[in-house]
């Protein structure tokens, strides 16, 4: 799990002094050639025309420069004999201004740098002819059916592939408890039977949980056993950008195809996905075409396909249609194991009690909890003192306190009509229908519990309603809460939202 | 500079240069031709910074010096000026005066010392010598093959190599590839091999000419340097790996049949008219112990017909076997294939099927065709 940076700091920056002085001790010579070069060309730019410098000096870069005697890497031929017959003084005079003494210069033809495609090649070597013809003229539904077809003549390549995958994310480091246990099976599963038993995967859960963590497990674990595979990590959000720019460069066909060859893709975030209605389309061709091929789909999101609001309808009942698993807060026991096992995993000498401190002070996310003994570990070897109760309550106390900002009613209502996708005009006007009357009552229970406010009030603040239906909202959501584990992690979204301030 | 040459001289060379200029933007110059009189020659050069061209002229040189001029202007004025005048060329600052029997121009152009300097190559002799017929030959028989994705940057150029006294010739884009082989008359002391740009053959096409007797190659730090007929050219090679391409031609074959040329290449027309000729396919069947193999077409919009075309001779393994093609690279494939006669080695229908000519009663291993049928 991601390290919280602002709360290492003053680890941070020591190492990065360190680290920062061996670099420039390193680098030094690369460093300076390439700013002399910089320089150099800023000389010349001022005393030849803009064309003349882009032509002669695009792709340039000073190889070697010893004893006054430079080697200019050059594209071609042509600039070799250029710089070396006619701007030669030029050069000259640019290195003297820039404080190097250079007494002869010569260039080097260099090999143009390999154009890496946006897209890996494969994906635009089924764009040619070989695609079987569109008789009937849907295009989108050929495309669909037959997404794949290989090259004619079989060149066996290297190609390069990025899954995004982090390898750090492993199964083996994920710490199972009983919020949990369901999800990492699930995604156990999958990485052992790709593509057979659940399909589409679709794991949830708040901010912080290890989403992301046993998605990417899934993805390490196959690349480990089946190198062969392709597998694709990608965020919706990073999805939503690619679609957008293939879309600019009128390269939507392959980005689909690229999608469309994936043996396993993982889409991270998918409620980000909510309200794009092109890329939705997109989407759902592609995870169309995977899944007939019986291709591994794994979904994250923070909350479940029926509370994303804005997603199709079709994307919907698709994501509902294989595995749904969850991820739920971690308890008091699941939080201590969690802090031990990452103390052990770094050598962090902490106590007991502190971690039992932080376990129980830092309740909402696990990225926290992580972020929160950094700076504890932090703190005592900066100080160079010994973790205890009492320095770990020192340095978390502000943390703590700030953990609890303050809200007003106005976030609620923003959090409720921003989950739930119905306006404020809705929810204090009169009307019955089932989901109004679900968020009303979730808002007039939050107003309760969270602000503290009077029946009378909360009725007057949602289009004035009698104190009476406001009790009966409460009492209702609170019966509900003993009796629906769901309602109850949505309770818990919604005050994550409301104090941590993550909508999408 | 003041000189005298003859239209014939000068129309033909311009010709040479005339095509490579005007294709870059940002410097204004290449779109010039350089003309230079020194050391009693006449030299005009042109360059696109990924082609140069330079052809030297008989001419009288009465003065020295350089210009650029045009090259648009100066070929329409030169191409068509009677054949047989005698030019006389003089500068008069930044312009050129242009003098016949009966015609005389002035162009405007640029002072020539802009001009970039054009690579030459510097060693003693010519490290290959091709022969220019064959060389010719191979080239047009294989650069239709050339791919024009840049994507994949290595497969746009045509590939040579050597093997021992044979130099290998080919072209592929990945969907079907050509090969020509032939015979140097000495062994190669460099086992190297390069990617030679597609626009850089197409002009060497277009100099060689069928006078031309040999062709000097040389290749030094990613430029690739040819003379023939004493015009010089010299281009970048494509940095790069061309694929191995020599493991995908297979080695054997169960059934061979052989066909006329000319009927074939009439039947694959015919029945691409009914299957949109870009995109569409065509069915090659060959039946059991049947005469003839049959080729259709059917589209749903526009028809279907079908061809039958007599099997000449035949051997190998007699089963019933479909083949889907491209029709477009069937036809290619037959056109760039000589002699009356074409060899088709097959395997299935999702291994590359070969296509060979025949010289005589045998078939002729220099030149193969491979592409791949379309997988249903």
């Amino acid at each position: 799990m991601p390290l919280t940076q602002k709360n290492s700091l003053p680890n941070l920056s020591l190492t990065l002094f360190l680290n920062g002085k061996c670099v420039l001790v390193d680098n030094s010579d690369l460093l300076s050639l390439e700013e002399l070069w910089k320089a150099v060309l800023d000389q010349i730019e001022l005393s030849i025309s803009k064309a003349n410098f882009v032509t002669w000096f695009k792709n340039t870069s000073i190889l070697s420069l010893e004893n006054g005697k430079v080697i200019i890497g050059v594209p071609n031929g042509f600039a070799k004999e250029w710089l070396e017959n006619k701007y030669n003084h030029y050069l000259l005079r640019a290195f003297h201004a820039a404080q190097r003494e250079i007494t002869e210069i010569h260039c080097q033809i260099t090999p143009d740098k390999p154009i890496t495609p946006a897209f890996p090649r494969e994906s635009i070597r089924t764009l040619d002819a070989i695609q079987r013809p569109s008789l009937d003229g849907f295009l989108r539904k050929k495309l669909v059916e037959t997404p794949i077809v290989r090259p004619q003549l079989e060149f066996s390549q290297e190609k390069p592939h990025i899954t995004n995958l982090n390898t750090r994310y492993l199964f083996e480091n994920f710490i199972v408890a009983e919020n949990n246990e369901l999800a990492k099976a699930a995604c156990y599963a999958v990485s052992q039977n790709l593509g057979t038993i659940y399909n589409p995967l679709f794991i949830y859960g708040g901010v912080g949980l290890g989403k992301t963590h046993l998605l990417q497990s899934i993805g390490n674990e196959i690349s480990q056993r089946f190198p062969e595979k392709k597998i694709k990590y990608i965020t919706s959000e990073r999805f939503t950008t690619e679609l957008i720019d293939s879309i600019k460069n009128q390269k939507t066909d392959q980005f689909k195809e690229y999608y469309q060859q994936m043996d396993l893709l993982i889409i991270d975030d998918v409620q980000f996905l909510s309200g794009k209605e092109k890329t939705q389309i997109e989407f759902f061709h592609i995870f169309n075409a995977l899944y007939q091929l019986n291709k591994q789909i794994v979904i994250s999101s923070d909350r479940p396909p029926k509370a994303i609001a804005t997603l199709e309808d079709r994307l919907r009942s698709r994501f509902e249609g294989g595995m749904i698993a969850d991820i739920s807060r971690p308890n008091l026991e699941t939080r201590i194991a969690i802090l031990e096992a990452k103390a052990h995993e770094r050598n962090i000498p902490i106590d007991e009690q502190s971690i039992r401190f932080i376990a129980e002070h830092i309740t909402q996310n696990i990225r926290e909890l992580e972020g929160a003994l950094n700076r504890v570990h932090a703190f005592s070897e900066f100080h160079k003192i010994p973790t205890t109760l009492a320095v770990t309550t020192r340095v978390l106390e502000q943390l703590i306190e700030n953990n609890r900002k303050s809200i007003k009613s106005e976030d609620i209502f923003r959090v409720i009509i921003d989950y739930y996708g119905v306006s404020e005009e809705n929810l204090i006007k009169k009307g019955r229908k089932k989901e109004i009357v679900h968020s009303r009552q979730m808002i007039m229970y939050l107003l309760r519990n969270e602000l503290q406010m009077s029946l009378a009030s909360i009725g007057s603040a949602l289009g004035g309603r009698d104190h009476t239906t406001v009790l009966h909202a409460c009492e209702k959501i609170e019966k509900g809460l003993h009796e629906n584990i769901r309602l109850k992690e949505e309770i818990n979204t919604l005050k994550e939202r409301l104090y941590y301030d993550t909508c999408g | 500079m003041k000189l005298i040459c003859t239209q014939e001289n000068l129309s033909r060379s311009i010709t040479y240069l005339e095509r490579i200029t005007g294709k870059q933007s940002t410097l204004p110059i290449l779109s010039n031709i350089l003309i230079e009189a020194e050391n009693g020659r006449l030299k005009l050069s042109a360059t696109n910074l990924e082609i140069g061209v330079v052809v030297n002229i008989g001419a009288k040189i009465e003065e020295e010096g350089k210009i650029t001029i045009p090259a648009k202007l100066i070929g329409s004025f030169i191409h068509n000026l009677p054949s047989g005048d005698i030019l006389n060329l003089q500068t008069d600052q930044v312009s050129l005066i242009i003098q016949s029997s009966q015609y005389e121009g002035k162009i405007k152009g640029m002072d020539g010392k802009d001009f970039p300097i054009i690579p030459c190559f510097q060693g003693a002799e010519y490290p290959f010598v091709f022969p220019a017929q064959l060389f010719r030959n191979a080239l047009s028989q294989i650069l239709f093959c050339v791919s024009q994705n840049e994507s994949r940057m290595e497969l746009t150029g045509v590939n040579v190599s050597f093997e021992e006294k044979s130099l290998y010739l080919a072209a592929t884009d990945s969907f079907r590839l050509a090969e020509q082989i032939f015979e140097l008359p000495y062994k190669t002391q460099s086992a190297q091999s390069f990617i030679i740009p597609s626009a850089t053959c197409q002009e060497l096409l277009r100099i060689i000419t069928s006078e031309s007797k040999e062709v000097f190659v040389a290749v030094e730090e990613n430029q690739v340097f040819f003379e023939v007929d004493g015009i010089k050219i010299v281009s970048r090679l494509i940095h790069g790996k061309y694929p191995d391409y020599k493991q995908i031609i297979p080695t054997s074959f169960l059934s061979t049949y052989q066909m006329k040329r000319d009927e074939l290449i009439r039947a694959v027309k015919i029945t691409s008219v009914l299957s949109s000729y870009n995109a569409g396919e065509i069915t090659i069947r060959f039946s059991v112990g049947a005469p003839e193999c049959s080729i259709e077409a059917v589209s749903q919009e526009v028809g279907q017909n079908k061809a039958r075309v007599r099997i000449e001779n035949q051997s190998g393994e007699d089963t019933e076997k479909i083949f889907t093609f491209n029709p477009r690279y069937v036809l290619e494939g037959l056109n760039a294939l000589k002699g009356e006669y074409v060899v088709f080695h097959i395997n299935n229908a999702t291994s590359p099927v070969v296509l060979r000519e025949m010289e005589g009663e045998n078939e002729k291993l220099q030149y193969l065709y491979i592409m791949m049928p379309v997988r249903k």
